[in-house]
């Protein structure tokens, strides 16, 4: 039976509606209504969260116990011809690790439906992507974690799907590591897949995209641009650090105004914290100039994903 | 974006056609079929095993049937041949145990051994669905298990349908190769699908090895005890058992040995095909719980 969607959420790559997952007592996602249009989308929430839960509903691995999932239409627990279209690339390290890098891509690819005289060629371009042709014959079982991961990888894009899940990809990989699959990644994306990340590490999504899901003891706290997302926030202030010399002629200048909620003071500056930024980055360089302040550094905190996400699900989850 | 566009970036698309998805099952057969055959311990070693074995009854066959042993011997002679052709169902007594081997490297931790690895989480985040993993599982070890249990024998029915005197005895005993089928084909059945059932059981394999084991090993021979001091129908249990009277109810020939009280034909039928349905039961709830319930992966 077609699923009877609310306008706002029809079409689009995944269309969840008032889904709900449980296992047992456990909540795993609650009532969660979203819909993904494209683009690379970083799913962010702490541990225990409900990232995986989502994601593996989104691979069809998982059905909602209520609610509806989409994935192009089709619900991919039932359809498994929806599932060819998708790119999966699990959280956990385990595999066949008797296999080579080859060979598990080369089944992996045929299990998704790649003709086996393809599938070779298929699979070896896609460890090529990932920058893995040099270790392509040696056995998973000896690899470090960064090359599970590229291999994982592998395995999720060798059969070209339009759709790619990654589930935490860059836990526990190298730094260097970390910027080639972040821009493999962003690759994917501009390649015009849609592509699902997720992380409970905030500059790890920062790197990848600016567009969010935040998820948080099941639901979702807040989804879009980080920083539509934090004008939704209204409720929190916007916060401001002036890196100065003179902090205490600023903080005077400011501290009569009624959208002044903090000021509180730094090493180096000050912090404060306003319910209109706009006027108050206009009194901020109205003050540095009839004082002569000497800026070293003004920054918003509140446009680093991190200080979002402290808000979400720290603060706000709580309320 | 166009293919085109994509290409330029780097990214090399797959253009090629995909099969559909009730061909996921022949994929996971020859992965099935591709692990086994990885390294000596697996698979090889017993097949090896099993090329010796028939080897070695073929040895004792021809040379049993050699006319001049047959001249020399008169009489005697022909008791020779006759125990001569006994040998060829009775040689599933060495089958079975190479079987038994092949059952506990290859097929016995199977399911848990998916379980433990999460492999799980590979076969349904693509287009593959229970039922395919369980008919390529069930294929693949069919095939793996019927070059033990159904080509030696075969093999050995056709030595012995090359050694007929003549054109009438080799009709009369072209029978044989139907019957090494039959004995082969049930063989297949229980090495590949019961212990793929035990596999199921428990998601650690190490204890799905251990249960198959002392089921077979165990269980077996104290039904063949308790079978004589009640009924022989008890010894049912004893699969090895069950196929040498089926084997032997095919040939018309009967045999009691310390583990075979003369178990009725029906009774051995009923227990083979009874196990075997259990273990795809087995199978195919595991199977289908892992899938409900995303295993293989942190929630």
């Amino acid at each position: 039976m077609t699923p009877q969607l609310t306008p706002a959420l029809a079409g689009g790559v995944v269309v969840a509606d008032r889904c709900s997952k449980w296992y047992g007592h456990v909540l795993g996602v609650s009532d969660v209504s979203w819909k993904l249009s494209g683009g690379i989308v970083g799913l962010l929430g702490p541990n225990g969260a409900g990232k995986s839960t989502l994601i593996k509903m989104m691979a069809g691995l998982l059905r909602p116990s209520r609610g509806t999932l989409s994935v192009y239409g089709a619900s991919p627990f039932v359809d498994p011809a929806v599932r060819r279209r998708i790119g999966y690339a699990p959280e956990h390290d385990q595999t066949w690790d008797e296999l080579s890098a080859l060979e598990l891509v080369t089944a992996m690819t045929r299990l998704a439906g790649v003709p086996a005289d393809k599938a070779d060629r298929a699979a070896r371009d896609a460890i090529e992507q990932v920058g893995m042709t040099a270790a392509m014959y040696r056995g998973v079982r000896g690899f470090s974690k960064g090359m599970r991961q590229r291999t994982k990888l592998a395995t999720a894009i060798a059969h070209d799907p339009d759709f790619l899940l990654l589930d935490e990809p860059l836990t526990g990989v190298d730094p260097m590591a970390r910027i080639d699959i972040v821009a493999r990644i962003k690759q994917l994306g501009e390649a015009g897949k849609t592509v699902v990340v997720s992380s409970h590490v905030l500059y790890e999504i920062e790197a990848l995209t600016s567009d969010i899901l935040v998820i948080y003891r099941g639901q979702v706290l807040a989804e879009g641009n980080v920083y539509e997302i934090r004008n939704l926030i209204d409720r929190h202030p916007h916060r401001i650090r002036v890196e100065c010399d003179r902090p205490r002629a600023i903080a005077a200048a400011l501290s009569t105004e009624d959208h002044i909620a903090r000021i509180s003071f730094e090493r180096n500056g000050l912090v404060i914290e306003t319910r209109d930024p706009d006027r108050c980055y206009e009194q901020i360089a109205g003050a540095v100039v009839a004082e002569n302040i000497a800026v070293g550094a003004l920054s918003s905190p509140d446009n680093n994903l991190g200080a979002v996400f402290e808000y979400l699900t720290v603060d706000g989850g709580r309320r | 974006m166009s293919t085109g566009q994509i290409h330029d970036l780097g990214y090399k698309r797959y253009v090629g056609s995909r099969r559909s998805v009730g061909t996921r099952w022949r994929v996971i057969m020859r992965h099935q079929i591709a692990t086994a055959w990885r390294g000596w311990w697996r698979f090889k070693m017993w097949l090896v095993a099993a090329l010796i074995t028939t080897a070695s009854i073929g040895a004792v066959l021809y040379f049993m049937h050699d006319r001049v042993l047959k001249v020399l011997g008169g009489v005697g002679g022909q008791a020779v041949v006759k125990f001569a052709d006994g040998l060829v169902p009775f040689s599933t007594v060495f089958y079975c145990k190479v079987g038994f081997a092949v059952s506990l490297t290859v097929s016995a931790t199977l399911v848990a051994s998916d379980l433990q690895s999460g492999a799980f989480t590979f076969y349904f985040a693509r287009s593959a669905r229970p039922v395919d993993y369980i008919l390529g599982k069930l294929a693949g070890l069919a095939v793996l298990m019927a070059v033990i249990m159904a080509v030696g024998p075969l093999l050995l029915a056709g030595v012995r349908l090359g050694l007929a005197d003549d054109l009438d005895q080799l009709i009369t005993l072209l029978p044989m190769l139907g019957k090494e089928l039959a004995v082969g084909v049930v063989g297949t059945l229980i090495y590949a699908v019961v212990p793929l059932g035990f596999s199921a059981l428990t998601d650690n394999k190490r204890h799905a090895l251990a249960l198959w084991a002392a089921y077979y090993i165990v269980v077996g021979s104290m039904a063949g005890g308790v079978a004589y001091a009640t009924t022989p129908a008890v010894a049912a249990i004893d699969l090895p058992a069950c196929l040498h009277t089926i084997s032997l109810h095919l040939y018309d020939q009967r045999f009691g040995g310390a583990r075979s009280p003369d178990i009725p034909t029906a009774a051995a039928l009923i227990s083979v095909f009874g196990h075997v349905a259990a273990a795809i039961a087995v199978v195919f709830w595991r199977v289908r719980r892992a899938q409900q319930t995303g295993v293989g992966g942190a929630s």
